[in-house]
């Protein structure tokens, strides 16, 4: 049946709680456990039925633990939805390729500055311009040519990168110390082997560190606009000054990570049909994590995740150097510190506590980012009064919030939240809506200046193409999951 | 004649085409002039300064689109390169094999850029033999 004809089953919800669902495994044949989905009433509504053909689909996987999660800006993706999760035991358990993604390790970096809205504001021109030069985005964007020697990096080079992550940048003098702690896992996931990854992959990757791809990417000048909990955003060092101004980067893997996903789920594809194995979606495609084929994909993965670390990292070099050239500053003058970096597209081992005892499980992640909360050790010490940030992304015209994880999230989640605002619209069906250059325009005229790439990339990434942030990220904090800490309104973006 | 449409309301942050053809090679060009025009605006307009030849075996015609498609994601990355036109082969007796070659330029300004594409997904990946022709359906990351 040609998909334009698909059509997919409504479920009849059940509530659990004030914004609180669940699809019980009767909803179709192989469900192992319910689907939870965490959303207001109208949330739920807008959200397209195919996500949860897709969370469905998801848990009929073996050994996923306790339920199929959705959180409030589900949409639909391909193999799970966008704004999945879901936990499988390490002991015996699965991991699949597809329900992480092909941006292994997309997610989000703050980077603060100790600038106002009213410094900034008269060079945000000149500064985006220079932001938009010096890190590349678009449709095969290469590295900027300066540094050279991460231009294009001999194989002996990207391994030590892939392997060592953010400890590579310290050492070479692309990173400052205080970034490390203030990235997720210390910017290194320790299981990268750069010999289980392809050659293909480093072809792919080899010329892209330090920039931005396409899509829904983007650099973002930022000013604090709200801050809803002063004590937590005193701690991580942010909303002391009035207007302070901050830059967010949303990017990934780039074509390493994508040449990860693609072979391992070929290899995992056809593994599963030599054997016989059904999936109710080939996207799907999983293998036992003690096997060989599903050890080598942890170790490829690990690899993809350390280069996003890095990416970010780049990106955050380039960044400093833009700001140094547009103020005549220092970087450290400016205090352009990292706050925190998170990936939403992962697999990562955690103890969890599973009917009541503690197991080693792997938590996929994709659109979804970890959310844990005050005391947790996998914290750096400098999180761990607080819980750790949790940076959730809006469109270009509607601001992102920065959020706390709960020891809630880690008892009814797994320690997961939402990424973003989740889109209620196809790409091509915005740029029916809307020409690129009239949204430039439009945004401009509100104070947004916006660098982009193609103005019909611009065209798909328009504000109405997404839920309403705000009650994306009201529906997460009602439920406990993830705590407001401020509001953070665009004031330049560059885009690929 | 090349044929493929774009499909809305699948994957939403994604990219959905259906394409065909009367023969499986004009399928492959479909399907390859789909994905091209999903990161640039007029395929048909990129230059034909470089060629690449791609060779792929594989056990199933679906397998062999699956390994197309990515080839040209490949030299879109690690060689910057964009085609605009295919001269493909295709022979399928038990093990099926694709002989192309593949005609383009590098990516440039003077190009009208799109959307950059990540991957192939599986999600609803199909090539199917209609009696009449070949239809395929393919939704992309970006």
């Amino acid at each position: 049946m040609p998909f334009s004809d698909k059509e997919f089953a409504k479920p009849e919800f059940k509530k659990v709680a004030e914004n609180l669902w669940e699809i019980p495994t009767s909803f179709k044949e192989g469900m192992r456990v319910p689907v939870r989905i965490y959303a207001t009433q109208k949330l739920l509504n807008q959200m397209d039925l195919e996500v949860f053909d897709q969370a469905s689909n998801a848990s009929t996987l073996p050994g996923l633990l306790k339920y199929s999660y959705v959180f409030s800006d589900g949409h639909s993706g391909y193999g799970v939805p966008v704004g999945w999760a879901g936990a499988f035991d390490l002991d015996g358990g699965i991991i699949s390729p597809g329900a992480i993604g092909f941006d292994i390790g997309c997610g989000m970096r703050l980077i603060k500055t100790n600038m106002t809205f009213d410094e900034v504001k008269p060079k945000v021109k000149e500064l985006t311009d220079t932001l938009f030069k010096m890190v590349p985005a678009g449709v095969g964007a290469t590295s900027y040519q300066e540094p050279k020697e991460i231009s294009r990096i001999p194989e002996g080079t990207f391994r030590e990168i892939v392997e060592e992550g953010v400890g590579w940048a310290l050492r070479n003098g692309y990173a400052w110390k205080s970034d490390v702690e203030r990235i997720e896992r210390h910017g290194q996931s320790a299981d990268a082997d750069f010999s289980k990854v392809s050659k293909s992959a480093y072809s792919r990757g080899k010329n892209q560190l330090g920039t931005l791809g396409s899509g829904n990417h983007y650099l973002e000048i930022q000013v604090i606009d709200k801050v809803f909990d002063a004590e937590t955003a005193k701690k991580w060092g942010l909303g002391e000054i009035e207007n302070q101004v901050c830059i967010m980067v949303h990017t990934g893997s780039r074509g390493f990570g994508h040449q990860v996903c693609t072979d391992y789920l070929e290899v995992f594809a056809k593994s599963m049909e030599r054997n016989n194995i059904k999936v109710l979606d080939r996207q799907l495609a999983y293998a036992q994590i003690s096997s060989e084929e599903g050890q080598n994909y942890i170790k490829a993965m690990s690899s993809a995740i350390n280069f996003s670390y890095m990416n970010r990292q780049l990106i955050t070099y380039q960044i400093r150097k833009a700001f140094e050239k547009t103020f005549g500053r220092s970087a450290e003058d400016m205090q352009m510190e990292v706050i925190y970096d998170v990936a939403h597209n992962t697999a990562s081992i955690e103890k969890h506590a599973v009917d009541g005892k503690q197991r080693n499980v792997i938590v996929h992640r994709k659109g979804a980012t970890r959310s844990f909360g005050p005391g947790n050790p996998e914290l750096a010490q400098i999180f761990r009064s607080t819980g750790q940030p949790v940076i959730v992304g809006g469109s270009m015209e509607t601001g992102s919030f920065l959020c706390v994880g709960t020891k809630k999230a880690e008892e009814d989640t797994f320690g997961t939240t939402l990424h973003g605002s989740g889109r209620t619209m196809s790409r091509s069906k915005a740029k029916k809506m809307v020409r690129g250059e009239e949204l430039q325009r439009d945004m401009l005229a509100r104070g947004i200046y916006v660098k982009a790439t193609t103005m019909s990339g611009l065209a798909e990434e328009a504000g109405f193409s997404y839920k309403d942030i705000n009650e994306v990220v009201d529906s997460m904090h009602s439920a406990g999951i993830s705590l407001k800490v401020l509001k953070l309104r665009p004031i330049a973006n560059v885009k690929g | 004649m090349l044929s493929y449409k774009f499909i809305e309301g699948i994957a939403l942050a994604d990219v959905a085409f259906e394409a065909s053809g009367r023969k499986i090679e004009d399928l492959f060009k479909s399907c390859g002039e789909a994905l091209t025009s999903v990161m640039v605006n007029d395929p048909k307009k990129i230059k034909p300064k470089f060629s690449r030849r791609i060779r792929i075996t594989a056990q199933s015609p679906e397998y062999l689109l699956f390994g197309f498609l990515n080839k040209i994601i490949f030299y879109k990355d690690a060689q910057r390169l964009l085609f605009g036109k295919f001269e493909i082969s295709i022979k399928g007796n038990g093990k099926w094999e694709l002989d192309c070659t593949a005609y383009g330029d590098r990516i440039s300004e003077k190009y009208d850029l799109d959307t950059d594409v990540k991957g192939v997904s599986m999600h609803m990946f199909k090539l199917s033999n209609t009696g009449r022709g070949f239809v395929a359906t393919v939704v992309l990351d970006v």
